[in-house]
């Protein structure tokens, strides 16, 4: 969990396992202040988002230096190419980027529940915020992120490409296929 | 006069893209779309992040090394008892290391791999050398073919101590359960000769052939293979030998190959390591190693030689044909027999506490298992039973491909087949697709069909390949 937590936050960086230590000497230094008025795990999770927090702002404030590429495979799928695999590591990688010009909160909320899959309302409790406001951020940092694509030459592209893709499709046979379009499923069972 | 300028409805279209509306309302919205380019520019902005989103969900949890961490709370926790120590207060060296190893504990629990293990007890540096070892016996939990140990040919149940060796000829496999999550498989054609076998350390050396191996974390654990020693961290990897040429694949954890005693090389799975040229290389080899989960207190299955079978795979686990037994706990396995045509026969098979046989006429459906001998049964669902089911759901089936359609791939069309397989009570166990589609869809379709319930099969849980025909109008 902790592992998945910073890795979600920090995206594909050669600093997950730094952050991931960093959290379990936390851990031991503060054990004496859980109180076990939560469960464990949302006390946890909390002291690794603050970690992760703490050492994106440092990284923040320090100079930037070219991205280190994360060799990890990213899907172990036999039927992708290893260019699928480097686009798809540079999209991720652009996405973080992209994630880093919002704000902690923003940032936070749409690793939680886009990047995670964690409900609104679970996330509310775990950073301590109305689910509606959860819901209010996560509205605008998506809003955000749409309109930041375009500076990402790589997610850019991706659209560009939905779009061809799209326009190549005559839209009256859209219309009709939303109205009348048959999944027929033959009875045949081996 | 100023244009009004129509902007997106992103509360919407965000709520499209996440599958959230009605059908009404995806129904207007689509029809909305269809004239709106600002909308439709914007839902494509949507999907493209939604699609990016999709691809960090399933980026696996990075492997991190605990050991590091291990390391590291080590240091925290001696930082602490010195400091307590000049302090002289009443907070004890015992109390502090009690805490490391409560913590350590829960970095071990937390880990992925160790989520399915026994718990790990932390090893003292140093203390373990002059502690006394435990013997420990192994115990062969799956024959095929023939294996022979110290040259007499063992069955199942048999045992493995320290300086034996165990042998398997072609076409046969053995394998053999150590401890909880630790054990090793020796395919076909292979040697290994067990060196030491106690509960703090084991070592086989491979003489020919492959061996392949499961270690639980913090089990210290070694196969010597020529001039050559892989050394383990809790594990998954598998040691080959031709002649002097050796290959070690790596797909979980971490170990250390070295020769003479003098490191050569880490490997960080998943990798693949030749002696031949030295070189580490980034594999995805998938190793079978079930082996732990063949327990010595489980039933035996059997499974006879028959016809035109050339191959068995249980849960996963893969054996020649042949005279096959292993033990499997009490419950539902997957079996499925490839014959020499190429054709999968899949079915199920129910252990029961007193064992069960796989008979010819079970995996090809001829007949049903006397009722005098229930030893094991495969369930039965009808056509129209089935039918009746999938027709009920079939609009949404349609709406996931309906859907795909107009966001992503509207060229969609061809024949999928979905294998699905369901439990006693009806529901469904696991649904897989056999062919590859738009991931999108074998999402939705799969969501979807894991929520079917059907009527109690008779006999058992029974699998069944469902054709799906993809076509638009």
């Amino acid at each position: 969990m902790v592992a998945r937590v910073v890795y979600r936050m920090l995206g594909p960086s050669p600093e997950v396992e730094d952050v991931v230590q960093d959290v379990f000497v936390n851990v031991f230094r503060s054990l004496h202040t859980f109180r076990g008025d939560s469960k464990f795990t949302t006390w946890l999770y909390r002291l690794a988002t603050n970690v992760t927090k703490m050492h994106l702002r440092k990284k923040r404030s320090r100079p930037r230096f070219v991205d280190v590429p994360d060799d990890r495979p990213v899907e172990r799928v036999e039927s992708r190419t290893p260019r699928d695999e480097a686009e798809q590591r540079e999209r991720i990688t652009a996405i973080y980027r992209l994630l880093d010009q919002l704000s902690e909160k923003k940032r936070e909320v749409i690793v939680l529940h886009d990047f995670e899959g964690i409900s609104a309302k679970e996330i509310s409790e775990r950073v301590g915020a109305p689910v509606l406001t959860v819901r209010t951020r996560l509205f605008y940092a998506r809003k955000e992120l749409y309109a930041a694509l375009e500076n990402e030459p790589v997610l850019s592209n991706l659209v560009d490409h939905l779009k061809k893709k799209k326009k190549t499709r005559p839209k009256k046979s859209k219309a009709r296929q939303s109205s009348s379009s048959e999944f027929p499923i033959a009875g045949a069972v081996t | 006069m100023s244009q009004k300028i129509h902007r997106p409805k992103w509360m919407a279209l965000t709520a499209l893209a996440s599958d959230a509306l009605s059908q009404e309302g995806t129904e207007r919205l689509l029809r909305h779309l269809a004239q709106c380019e600002v909308c439709e520019d914007a839902l494509i902005e949507i999907e493209a992040y939604e699609q990016v989103a999709a691809e960090v969900r399933d980026l696996p949890a990075p492997e991190i090394d605990w050991s590091k961490m291990e390391l590291s709370i080590e240091r925290e926790a001696s930082k602490a008892a010195r400091s307590a120590k000049r302090r002289e207060e009443g907070t004890s060296w015992p109390l502090i290391a009690l805490a490391a190893a409560a913590l350590l504990a829960v970095i071990f629990s937390l880990s992925p791999r160790a989520a399915e293990e026994e718990p790990v007890v932390a090893s003292i540096p140093g203390a373990e050398l002059a502690a006394p070892e435990h013997d420990l016996v192994g115990a062969v939990v799956a024959v095929a073919g023939e294996v022979v140990i110290d040259g007499s040919r063992i069955e199942i149940g048999g045992e493995v101590n320290g300086g034996q060796s165990i042998q398997t000829r072609e076409g046969g496999v053995a394998h053999v359960r150590l401890a909880d999550g630790t054990g090793f498989q020796v395919p076909g054609a292979s040697e290994v000769q067990v060196h030491r076998l106690t509960e703090e350390r084991v070592v086989l050396e491979l003489r020919g052939g492959s061996v392949a191996n499961k270690v639980r974390t913090g089990t210290r654990y070694r196969v010597d293979v020529g001039r050559y020693s892989v050394l383990v961290r809790g594990t998954l990897f598998r040691v080959d030998r031709q002649d002097d040429d050796v290959t070690v694949t790596l797909d979980e954890g971490r170990v250390e190959i070295r020769r003479d005693d003098q490191p050569i090389t880490m490997l960080n799975a998943p990798a693949r390591w030749s002696s031949a040229d030295l070189i580490a290389e980034e594999v995805v080899a998938r190793i079978a190693v079930e082996t732990p989960r063949l327990s010595v207190d489980n039933p035996i299955l059997e499974i006879p030689p028959m016809t035109d079978i050339v191959a068995w795979t249980v849960d996963g686990s893969r054996f020649p044909a042949g005279n096959i037994a292993m033990r499997l706990p009490v419950g539902v396995h997957e079996v499925r027999a490839l014959t020499v045509g190429g054709e999968e026969l899949i079915g199920s098979i129910t252990m029961l506490p007193e064992g069960a046989r796989i008979s010819e006429d079970m995996i090809r459906g001829q007949s049903e298992t006397p009722a005098a001998r229930p030893r094991a049964s495969v369930g039965q669902l009808s056509a129209s039973e089935i039918r009746s089911v999938v027709s009920a759901r079939n609009r949404f089936l349609q709406q996931c491909y309906q859907r795909v359609l107009s966001r992503s791939a509207p060229d969609l069309s061809g024949r999928l087949r979905m294998r699905v397989n369901v439990k006693r009570d009806g529901h469904v166990r696991r649904v897989e697709l056999l062919d590859e589609t738009h991931p999108a869809l074998e999402r939705c379709i799969t969501r979807e069909a894991n929520g079917w319930v059907f009527p109690e099969p008779e006999g058992g849980p029974v699998t069944f390949v469902l054709p799906l025909n993809l076509r638009q109008r």
